[in-house]
């Protein structure tokens, strides 16, 4: 059985949930797995540390946590070094460039950087930097394909933004496919 | 009956099993919620508030839940289907008023998202632990029917369900989730509107000068007047006559009582459902409901992995319980392994179902968090060690 | 509001079909020739004076990252409508777009501007521009009713501010349409506070 389980931290207000909502949006109704999202949030969350757990797996799902994670998306250096001890030995490391730093020698194997909040305000909106992270997740991982990511980026956003944060996912799947030299 | 197309969000979503009971509860003809706000089912409400307005119905925040729970009442007496929705410490609040429900019979339901409890306990954090609580909490002798739904595509077709069968009974219906099926995100399909069956309020076809609030039809249960349309209707919590109007005698009471448990009780072969899987020569079986029931289909499926004969049983519906179901299954099997969010409730009923044919092994947990299927594996193996049953160990599989 | 895919075939109200296109380096001569031919009286607002060869091509080269979109409207192979939408690149106006329509006056009053405009305005919502501005003399009817029949309200008159040819002065409308509302529902939806709605 092939189950892939998924992390994404970040600060309250990046957009965190909704990165992990669309990851689990495109493989449940896009790509036709099974796919449960649960977010991590306490009742002071606004501004303060908040993370979503995403399992994508061939088979009907049982047990909705993470249990041996296998990708941490990282939009905050908190999150980043939070989150990492769970992080299985080989497990890939997606993180926001800009804002996450590590002591010498602890930075993982596998670990892809991307200046998400950079390229989401080049975009035009810092606000849709959760959404450059949903295109690098696609390009680096390839867990979810591009066209049920897209999809799921166009009915997960309002009316009115879809164009923007399109352009934000492109952005993000781009970049990471060229890091990991695949063809964008 | 079909259901109105109109307020049916029919099609494929990423939604949380709280946003599924809301729309579960609109295409089930829900048009009236009187409710407080509580943590882990605020979201419920919260999205019936904005979507309510569009369909024609209405959404009251009341002052606390004892208004809630009688809001929803004088709502279903004016024609209504209606629902309240809370968590343990709203639902402590609204036991007298869910005893009035039983007594005067108005068909309601009734969402309670489980949080770990007693008192305010965990707010965001799941557990199972209000089951007895929704079958006993309120005074004197009665019985109600509770759904334990285990994902968010349930949580939209049992409310379904629980508003047919409120319709149906005549009774409060409960549906338990907990903060995880409430808050976990999946997929849900929502069906086209000619697809879901409704059942429509009992409406009286009587005359005005014929009809008797409270005379019950064949099959246990009497039909309804609307207040305001001609009929006479006295509604009241103290025992009353077919009339509606308080007999407080021996012989009443017991021809009351009697039949508001007796129409449920006598009808449980509508109302029962238990999913069974590899039940039929299962040395084993996990009987299991709500949340845990997913965690334990993990280590139903370790434990066969190790060659156990190994079934699951899943209580969709809790109560009533289903006692024939479990008393069937013990009987065939050696042991029966019930792991719960709480630190043993439905054990006891399966005890008693059991009667002593099956061993009875609780795996307990006392909120928070679910199981690690490990934990109920270890529980499986301790039962097929006691039952004599062999199996290989882990290293042996690997 | 999801950018219109270009090239487009537009109706009119009159039955013509007119293509929308991008504006490109190689239109110079024909859109040179587009606002040659404009009467006098609509020329006269413009920024430029565009029976100028020199003037026409610094608008045309201006593809420095203010402009978000410039698109033309072509019919038998004549550029009958020009509009665009620019922004500040820099500063504390980068979330302000600030449209220019015009159409040549045989296909006025055929729905062709407000077509333009609201395909441009998608355009900048999606570059993150949070408030359109377009500005008309009081005195130019078609242009006010046009913008506010686009959901544009007037937010400011400069008093007696433009002349018209004969010398008389007139105030200058500015209209606004804050499309910022947008936007507040995609802050509301990364603000990770409660579960995602999709009401
Ligand atoms: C102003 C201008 C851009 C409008 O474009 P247009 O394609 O002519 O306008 P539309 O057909 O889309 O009309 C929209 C509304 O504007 C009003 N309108 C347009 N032309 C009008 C006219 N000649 N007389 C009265 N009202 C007129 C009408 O209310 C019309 O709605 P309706 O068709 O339901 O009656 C165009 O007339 C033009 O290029 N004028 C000269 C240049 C200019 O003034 N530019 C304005 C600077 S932003």
């Amino acid at each position: 059985m092939s189950r892939s389980e998924i992390r994404v931290g970040g600060l309250g207000g990046q957009g965190v949930i909704l990165c992990g909502t669309i990851i689990g949006k495109a493989a449940s109704i896009y790509d036709h797995k099974h796919s449960g999202m649960i977010q991590s949030f306490g009742p002071e969350a606004r501004g303060s540390s908040c993370s979503a757990q995403v399992i994508l797996s061939d088979e009907v799902i049982g047990y909705p946590y993470v249990r041996n994670l296998d990708v941490l998306v990282a939009m905050s250096n908190d999150a980043c070094h939070k989150f990492l001890p769970e992080l299985k030995k080989d497990g890939v490391l997606l993180y926001e460039e800009e804002l996450v730093s590590f002591p010498e020698g602890t930075r993982p194997a596998k670990a892809w950087g991307i200046p998400a909040t950079r390229f989401a305000e080049e975009l035009g909106r810092k606000l849709v930097l959760n959404i450059v992270m949903v295109g690098f997740f696609a390009g680096v991982t390839g867990l979810v394909s591009r066209q049920a990511a897209e999809a799921a980026v166009r009915d997960s956003v309002p009316a009115g933004t879809e164009g923007l944060n399109l352009k934000a996912f492109a952005r993000g799947y781009e970049y990471g496919r060229e890091l990991v030299g695949g063809a964008a | 009956m079909k259901a109105s197309p109109e307020g049916v969000l029919t099609g494929v979503h990423f939604m949380d099993g709280d946003h599924a009971a809301c729309e579960g509860a609109i295409a089930a003809g829900c048009r009236f919620v009187a409710g407080y706000p509580i943590t882990p089912s605020t979201e419920v409400v919260e999205r019936f508030s904005v979507r309510i307005p569009t369909v024609g119905g209405m959404f009251i925040q009341m002052e606390d839940e004892i208004a809630s729970s009688i809001a929803i009442q004088g709502a279903a007496w004016g024609g209504a289907k209606v629902m309240t929705v809370t968590s343990g410490p709203g639902l402590s609040l609204m036991m007298e008023h869910i005893g009035l429900a039983v007594m005067a019979e108005v068909p309601c339901v009734i969402v309670d998202v489980q949080r770990g409890g007693p008192s305010t306990g965990l707010p965001t954090l799941p557990a199972q632990a209000d089951m007895m609580q929704v079958k006993w909490g309120s005074h004197g002798d009665y019985q109600i029917i509770a759904l334990s739904p285990n994902s968010p595509q349930e949580c939209f077709d049992l409310m379904i369900r629980a508003f047919n069968l409120s319709e149906t009974w005549r009774c409060p219906v409960f549906m338990m989730m907990d903060e995880v099926v409430g808050h976990m995100v999946e997929r849900v399909e929502i069906p086209p509107a000619d697809q879901i069956e409704i059942v429509p309020r009992r409406w009286t076809t009587k005359k005005p000068s014929e009809y008797r609030a409270f005379e019950p039809g064949p099959d246990m249960v009497p039909d309804m007047a609307k207040a305001g349309d001609g009929y006479k209707l006295h509604i009241t919590g103290l025992t009353h006559d077919e009339r509606g109007y308080p007999a407080m005698n021996v012989p009443a009471q017991n021809r009351l009582v009697r039949r508001l448990s007796d129409k449920i009780l006598k009808n449980r072969d509508k109302i029962v459902d238990v999913r069974e899987d590899g039940c039929e020569d299962a040395d084993i079986i996990v009987v299991s409901y709500g949340i845990t029931s997913r965690v334990a289909g993990a280590a139903v499926e370790m434990a066969r992995g190790l060659g156990l004969k190994v079934g699951s049983a899943r209580m969709v519906v809790c109560w009533p319980f289903p006692d024939v179901e479990i008393a069937r299954l013990s009987r065939k099997a050696k042991a029966i392994v019930v792991p719960e969010l709480n630190l043993g409730q439905m054990v006891g009923e399966v005890e008693r179902a059991a009667c002593g044919d099956a061993r009875v092994y609780l795996v307990d947990h006392a909120g928070g968090s679910v199981h690690e299927p490990e934990r109920i594996l270890e529980t499986i193996l301790q039962a097929a060690r006691d039952a004599g049953l062999g199996f290989k160990t882990e290293a042996e599989r690997s | 509001m999801e950018s219109v895919k270009l090239p487009a075939k537009f109706a009119l109200k009159n039955g013509v079909e007119v293509l929308v296109r991008d504006m490109v380096r190689a239109d110079e001569p024909a859109v040179f020739e587009f606002f040659r031919l404009l009467p006098l009286e609509d020329r006269h607002f413009l920024r430029n004076d565009v029976t100028d060869p020199i003037r026409v091509h610094n608008f045309m080269i201006d593809d420095t990252h203010d402009r978000v979109r410039a698109v033309v409207a072509e019919l038998d192979g004549r550029i009958v409508a020009s509009a665009e939408i620019d922004r500040n690149h820099f500063g504390s106006m980068t979330h302000i777009g600030q449209l220019r329509v015009i159409i040549a006056r045989e296909l006025q009053h055929q729905g062709l501007g407000t077509i333009l405009s609201r395909l441009l305005i998608a355009d900048g919502v999606n570059a993150g521009i949070e408030k359109v501005l377009a500005e008309t003399s009081t005195e130019n009817k078609a242009a006010m009713l046009a913008l506010e029949k686009m959901r544009f309200r007037k937010e400011a008159t400069l008093k007696l501010h433009v002349k018209d040819l004969a010398g008389r002065k007139h105030d200058l409308a500015v209209y606004s349409y804050d499309v910022s509302h947008i936007w507040d529902k995609m802050e509301a939806l990364v603000a990770d506070y409660s579960p995602m709605r999709e009401y």
